[in-house]
């Protein structure tokens, strides 16, 4: 027999699992492109493979029919604002899910090495050290600050507010941090939320 | 029959006492409906906090405000000190690092072992997603108090501290201001005087040509003097 309707568009139970915040026009705000861009590079300085590793998951979390490839992806982190490439292009809601949920996906994979970061951090914390005393944090900082400073424009206010190694190296602790919530059981539907703090009618 | 549930983190240890609605459920362990009594270890308490249903809501809704509150940055105004309810846990990030969670004895079973002052137990934040994560792990539990709910949303603008508020309508307000106080500075100073332009008048040295050929001016009346007639070389007769 010969079906003549479509067949039915396969959704991502992700994308159904997030919900679409009550916004005025669907598009996420400033903050919310900065935030999500800038906690998918602190994952990027945990692991040099993860960029490769969020395009696989993209598949593996049936997202490839929101971020087809890998120029796709590349446009929707330039969203950021602070970017050197950015263009001033809207990042649609869909998009933000995937990169949410691919970010997600990829820090339950480290969850055991941010957990050992944030211990040593603390250890070194309470002997009045600096993270530079450990190698482990060391080389986390030291590609966070290769990451940002490659990627992000100069020109920005809000970056040149990181000129410092100290004030990146804060912010990338800060960002470990949070990137340790986004392992959890709730952590991808809390960091979605979280995006949207203050901005919702 | 009692049913006993355990949710390990390697911070913090949720031991949760209860009984089953249904009585072939409770035979085969499977569903604790009723909570009964909540242990949970967490931090640098050197004995479990105990309590009931109540301590359990109330430690789900602080983590949560407070977690969400410190990724985005944006602090719920329940949050501020201000806005505190007594009878509440409450969880505020600390200004150095860290976190400090507040129970007050009132949610506690065993409340005479401490003062009549709210219990403050300092969290690290690996502590502190221990605590978070098994709170999470317990409400996505359907065996285990399954009405038990937590609700991730983001903030409204309004719930959102007026500091943020203030923070974002802070270029206006500026301007406004800039404006007004201008404007009373303007207002002080004093208003310049207007000097009269100087007379344009007749020097005694120069003379005086009339010009016969320009009208009189209206209303003027001009009075012939028998001089300037007699002087007239051809009279008109």
């Amino acid at each position: 027999m010969q079906v003549d309707s479509p067949p039915e568009q396969l959704i991502s139970p992700i994308l159904k699992s997030l919900p679409d915040p009550d916004l005025p026009a669907q598009i996420c705000p400033r903050r919310a492109l900065i935030q999500l861009d800038l906690v998918l590079l602190a994952i990027e300085a945990l692991d040099l493979y993860a960029s490769e590793l969020m395009l696989l998951s993209l598949e593996e979390l049936q997202l490839h029919e929101v971020i087809p490839n890998r120029v796709e992806f590349w446009r929707s982190r330039n969203a950021n604002p602070l970017r050197r490439s950015h263009q001033r292009q809207s990042l649609s809601l869909d998009k933000a899910k995937a990169l949410v949920a691919v970010g997600c996906h990829i820090a339950r994979r480290q969850t055991a090495q941010v957990r050992q970061l944030l211990t040593v951090k603390r250890q070194l914390a309470d002997k009045q050290l600096t993270p530079d005393h450990s190698v482990l944090l060391a080389n986390y900082l030291e590609r966070f600050r290769r990451h940002f400073r490659s990627r992000m424009n100069p020109n920005r206010t809000a970056v040149t507010a990181y000129k410092e190694n100290e004030q990146l190296d804060e912010l990338a602790l800060s960002l470990l941090e949070q990137v340790l919530f986004c392992t959890g059981t709730a952590g991808m539907e809390r960091f979605w939320s979280s995006l949207f703090d203050g901005e919702v009618a | 029959m009692t049913i006993q549930r355990q949710f390990i983190l390697p911070h913090c240890t949720l031991d949760l006492e209860g009984i089953s609605n249904s009585v072939s459920d409770a035979a085969l362990g499977s569903s604790l409906d009723v909570l009964l009594r909540l242990a949970c270890q967490f931090g640098d308490l050197k004995q479990p906090l105990t309590g009931g249903l109540d301590l359990l809501n109330s430690l789900i809704l602080a983590t949560n405000q407070c977690t969400q509150a410190w990724m985005s940055g944006v602090p719920h105004r329940r949050l501020t000190k201000l806005n505190q309810d007594q009878s509440a846990v409450h969880l505020l990030p600390k200004e150095e690092d860290g976190f400090e969670l507040t129970v007050p004895t009132s949610l506690l079973n065993e409340s005479t072992q401490y003062a009549d002052d709210p219990l403050s137990v300092h969290l690290t934040t690996i502590q502190l997603f221990d605590l978070v994560e098994a709170l999470d792990q317990l409400v996505a539990d359907q065996q285990t108090l399954p009405n038990l709910s937590v609700a991730v949303r983001p903030l409204s603008r309004s719930e959102a501290a007026s500091g943020q508020v203030l923070q974002k309508s802070a270029p206006a307000v500026l301007g406004t201001v800039s404006v007004a106080i201008a404007a009373a500075a303007f207002y002080f100073l004093p208003v310049p005087k207007v000097s009269p332009p100087p007379k344009d008048q007749p020097s005694p040295t120069t003379t005086e040509t009339p010009n016969p050929t320009a009208p009189p001016l209206p209303g003027a009346t001009t009075v012939p003097s028998p001089a300037s007639e007699s002087s007239d070389p051809s009279p008109t007769p």
